[in-house]
């Protein structure tokens, strides 16, 4: 266990706790059999016994740290974050933009991140494959994706 | 029932063009959508329907269950090459399949899978054409009761899929379960822990969460690692070699009965049942350990399964025109405009017809076999493809995927916030498959639970005095102990060892 | 500037060409003269292979081919239809999305719940296409010869009466509760299992001998009465049906108000484009007049049954009103 599994066992029994509040009250309906409170309840009685026995195992003595660090760090690490902050960036530019120019410019700027092409190549690749498979998806397969106020 | 002449009859009309080309589309167009993650043979077949109406209703049946069973077979591409299940049975497939790719070995991954679908999806019609009717009875008895003894099998998979720490195992079964239960009580419509929030009330669904789950996440933690390309290793063979073949001869086998069987039962996901496979393939293995490291019997099984798993679906859709899948239903309703009706009417009036579609599935089979095997280079070859432009194109596959599951774009932030919790989980040790089963395994075994104490009337012993049920239940518990005393044999020597230092 | 040679770089811009066009050739185009000029969105609010599911694909491949344009069926499950609906009411009015209605989704939805987030009225009703009875299916070992030995049996022991009520909330269920309760028995005591996959798990369960009956349409009836594993003991309609003469109903073996019809009818958002409802409307009289929709509309069993947007609402309203007070009466609705 590391310093990390204590957070994911303060979390579980947190969570526990949420569950617990919100199912008790509802674990019999007003019928007297089983209501939809009852499920919730031993699902969280599960991770509660879990987050437990992480920290008994902590306290066992039991802290291998052969594993890599958690938070990301270094080149990788920014490129993590460049690439997970431009996934949550294209979600709300769709809602914008449409799916069509947000994909774009999503493909284009990743591009960019993670390789080193020249500019042609990417502007062509990103083109070409976010109109096919707007084309593809949109016109053949009758998908409404989401179109912004430009209409893409 | 069965007649060889029958059977041959229906080959002959099967083997003309026009049928031939119908299977032929339909059979592409399944691996095509098997392929695409999210998008799946039921919105394939619905979208199709109209112009089914054009063909007679042969050809077009023909197509359509063309399409089911090809997607088995496509599904497994994705899972093998970029950790991104394309259809929700090709899940267990990723464990092996990808690792394998990692080291090069795509080729001999995706050949097998192609292989022993193949395998299994011929065979598990022998079971179709023989024991139809017989077998379809035995569907018709499983209750809830039976499905929950059915359910709490699947979980005992769950131990053996938790790597090395149990208790990160049962968490992330655990939240597993806990996801299911968020949104709308499906039996007295109460909203639980959506705080009040619309967009919760439907829940998560399963495939959105296996896309952010295994394919966003292993595209964050590879753009962490840097990596250039899939293939770290040079890609070797493309073939499996003839002893490897001989070797998965016993998993192709029990993967096929094991599909068929659990194909026929209504409401059991594919998903599960390769699953099921996955975990009986490593129970059987003399190297258990070595599962999930890239050992091609982890992906045999699963292949197997999910193929036989359609020949097992069209059990009680030919029997009592009683489909098991919402993929069934959709070829139900094409049936239905035509104005066939599946069942004992069919097989006293029109049965040639049926055996002309059983035909037609083994020249499917056969067909996708012949397709799939000389592709496999070039889909081996993704596993080169530089991954500046790889990962951007399949983000924006697994965006369209997850919108396209219900039309719904909330679902969207659901497969991104599953993504970062996949790579969270991978970066700490948790293995996101137990969390996949159990969102999967959790609204039926908890609607089939409260409907089997509505039988008793809240008595929980019906459990026990059920025969099939008691015999599942019981086979769950030995299972677990297995995998338990399993687990604890190949951690003891480390124990030992760290005992001694002292000497 | 880039170093490629000139022959890479044609490809290059024909490639990006090309893109860009297939791209703008996906704009979204604004209505214009003629109704429909781009394909039509249909939402189901069930999965597919369900009655509404086929009901829409009946309608949409009509409307298709009448309109020339496709009507594509979507299927958007969950909440008991009530995403569904939101969805629908939420999208454009322009005329190019509407919604496939039934008893489950709506008079029934909202009879049965207190919450929900929108009201039947909110929305432009494009009349009704179909209307089909809903049949009382028993197993066929059960030994009771018709409704009233049933009911008989239920009020004397009811807590053995186990009987299969499809989701919750939804039309199968009414179907089972108002027969009950006109039986003078509390569907409280019985041993009513839901399933929330709808109604087709409870006719298997039927089959399989887990519940004593189970609401069932007439291509259920269709499929499973020659196998000789279910009898027929009612249906649930004013008059006997053409299909099924047989069948007694349930208003003849004295239970007056078990009387359910099962309509299908197409929807659409609040302010719908009025040259589409004139259309749509349009179509219903055709439909209505043509035979070979009938016929296959017989082909597939689904009894067409028209009604103007008008009376449709009205009836929807009334039956709604009607349900609420079973639902209040049997403790369903809070």
């Amino acid at each position: 266990m590391r310093r990390e599994d204590l957070v994911m066992a303060v979390l579980c029994l947190a969570t526990s706790a949420v569950v617990l509040v919100q199912s008790v009250p509802r674990y019999f309906n007003d019928r007297g059999s089983l209501g939809s409170g009852a499920y919730p309840c031993y699902i969280a009685l599960l991770l509660a016994i879990c987050g437990v026995s992480i920290f008994t195992q902590w306290f066992r003595g039991n802290r291998k740290t052969d594993a890599p660090p958690f938070f990301p760090s270094g080149r990788g690490g920014k490129l993590l974050i460049c690439t997970a902050g431009s996934m949550v960036a294209h979600r709300l530019a769709t809602d914008f933009l449409g799916f069509g120019l947000a994909s774009l410019l999503f493909m284009i700027y990743l591009m960019r991140l993670l390789g080193n092409h020249r500019w042609w190549v990417t502007l062509a690749l990103s083109f070409l494959f976010v109109g096919l498979v707007s084309y593809t998806f949109r016109e053949w397969l009758y998908m409404d994706l989401p179109r912004g106020f430009l209409g893409y | 029932m069965f007649a060889w002449s029958d059977l041959l009859a229906g080959f002959g009309t099967a083997i003309t063009p026009m049928n031939l080309l119908w299977c032929f589309i339909g059979s592409v167009l399944g691996t095509f959508v098997g392929v695409l993650p999210g998008v799946g043979p039921t919105p394939a077949i619905a979208m199709l329907l109209p112009i089914t109406s054009y063909l007679g209703p042969t050809p077009a049946i023909i197509m359509l269950a063309g399409i089911y069973y090809g997607s088995q077979y496509g599904g497994s591409t994705t899972s093998i090459l970029l950790n991104m299940p394309g259809e929700i049975s090709s899940v267990p497939t990723c464990l092996d399949g990808y690792q394998l790719a990692k080291q090069g070995r795509a080729g001999p991954a995706l050949a097998m899978a192609a292989i022993s679908s193949f395998f299994a999806g011929t065979f598990s019609l022998v079971g179709l054409t023989f024991f139809a009717p017989p077998l379809a009875e035995v569907a018709l008895k499983f209750t809830p009761t039976e499905y929950v003894g059915l359910m709490v099998l699947a979980l005992a998979v769950v131990v053996n899929l938790s790597g090395k720490s149990l208790t990160k195992g049962l968490i992330s079964a655990g939240f597993g379960l806990l996801f299911t239960a968020i949104g709308m009580d499906s039996i007295t419509g109460e909203q639980r822990m959506t705080f009040g929030n619309l967009n919760l009330l439907n829940g998560f669904d399963f495939v959105v969460a296996a896309i952010g789950l295994f394919a966003l996440s292993e595209i964050l933690a590879s753009v962490e690692e840097e990596v250039g390309q899939i293939s770290v290793m040079k890609i070797g063979k493309l073939m499996p070699t003839l002893r490897e073949l001989k070797d998965n001869l016993m998993a192709m086998i029990r993967a096929t009965l094991l599909g068929f069987g659990l194909g026929m039962l209504p409401g059991v996901s594919p998903a599960v049942t390769a699953f099921i496979a996955y975990d009986t393939e490593k129970r059987f293995s003399k190297h258990p350990e070595k599962f999930g490291t890239g050992v091609l019997e982890g992906v045999t099984a699963p292949e197997g399964a999910n193929n036989s798993a359609t020949s097992g679906g069209f059990v009680p859709l030919f029997a009592f025109g009683l489909p098991s899948s919402s993929a069934m239903a959709m070829l139900l309703g094409a049936l239905m405009i035509y104005g066939l009706q599946p069942g004992p009417i069919m097989w006293q009036q029109n049965p040639h017809f049926i055996w002309t579609i059983i035909a037609s599935m083994y020249i499917g089979n056969a067909m996708l076999l012949v397709l799939n095997l000389p592709l496999v280079g070039m889909w081996a070859k993704v596993c080169e493809i530089p991954y500046s432009i790889l990962a951007p194109t399949v983000l924006i596959f697994c965006v369209i995927g997850a919108f396209s599951v219900r039309g719904n774009i909330f679902d969207l932030w659901v497969a991104l916030i599953f993504g970062l919790v996949g790579y969270a989980m991978k970066k700490l040790g948790y293995p996101p498959a137990p969390m996949l089963l159990c969102m999967i395994l959790g609204d039926r075994l908890e609607s089939s639970f409260r409907q089997s104490l509505v039988l008793s009337g809240g008595s929980l012993r019906i459990f026990v005095t059920r025969p099939i049920t008691a015999t599942l239940l019981a086979l769950a518990v030995i299972l677990t102990a297995a995998s338990l005393v399993a687990r604890r044999r190949a951690s003891a020597p480390a124990v030992l060892v760290e005992v001694d230092p002292n000497y | 500037m880039s170093r490629i040679l000139g022959k890479k770089r044609m490809v290059l811009m024909v490639a990006l060409a090309l893109g860009a066009v297939a791209l703008l050739l996906t704009a979204g185009s604004s209505p214009a003269a003629q109704y429909p000029t781009r394909p039509i969105t249909m939402i189901v609010p069930y999965a597919a292979g369900g009655g509404s599911d086929l009901s829409a694909r009946l309608i949409a491949v009509y409307a298709a081919k009448k309109f020339g344009k496709p009507v594509n069926v979507v299927n958007v499950v969950g909440a008991s239809g009530i995403t569904a609906t939101m969805q629908m009411l939420g999208a454009s009015p322009d005329g190019y999305t509407l919604m496939i209605d039934g008893t489950s989704n709506t008079s029934f939805l909202a009879a049965s719940r207190t919450d929900l987030p929108f009201k039947l009225e909110d929305r432009t009703w494009l009349g009704r296409w179909i209307g089909d009875p809903m049949y009382y299916m028993y197993g066929a070992s059960t030994p009771f010869k018709n409704l009233k030995e049933a009911m008989d049996f239920a009020k004397s022991k009811p807590e053995d009466y186990a009987w299969g009520a499809g989701a919750q909330g939804s039309q199968s269920m009414f179907h089972g509760l108002s027969l009950l309760d006109d039986a003078g028995i509390d569907p409280m005591k019985t041993k009513m299992l839901v399933f929330p996959e709808g109604m087709a798990p409870s006719v298997q369960a039927v089959l399989a001998g887990t519940v004593m009956h189970a609401g069932a349409m007439a291509t259920d009836v269709a499929k499973l009465l020659p196998t000789g594993k279910v009898k027929v003991l009612g249906v649930a309609t004013f008059e006997r049906t053409k299909q099924y003469p047989d069948v007694p109903t349930a208003k003849e073996q004295g239970f007056s108000n078990s009387t359910l019809l099962s309509w299908y009818g197409l929807s659409a958002p609040k302010g719908f484009a009025p040259e589409a409802m004139e259309a749509w409307t349009k179509l219903a009289q055709e439909a209505a007049k043509d035979v070979e929709f009938q016929a296959m509309a017989e082909k597939q069993n689904k009894p067409l049954s028209f009604m103007g947007p008008k009376e449709h609402l009205e009836y929807v309203l009334s039956e709604s009103k009607n349900i609420t007070v079973l639902a209040v009466k049997v403790g369903l609705r809070k």
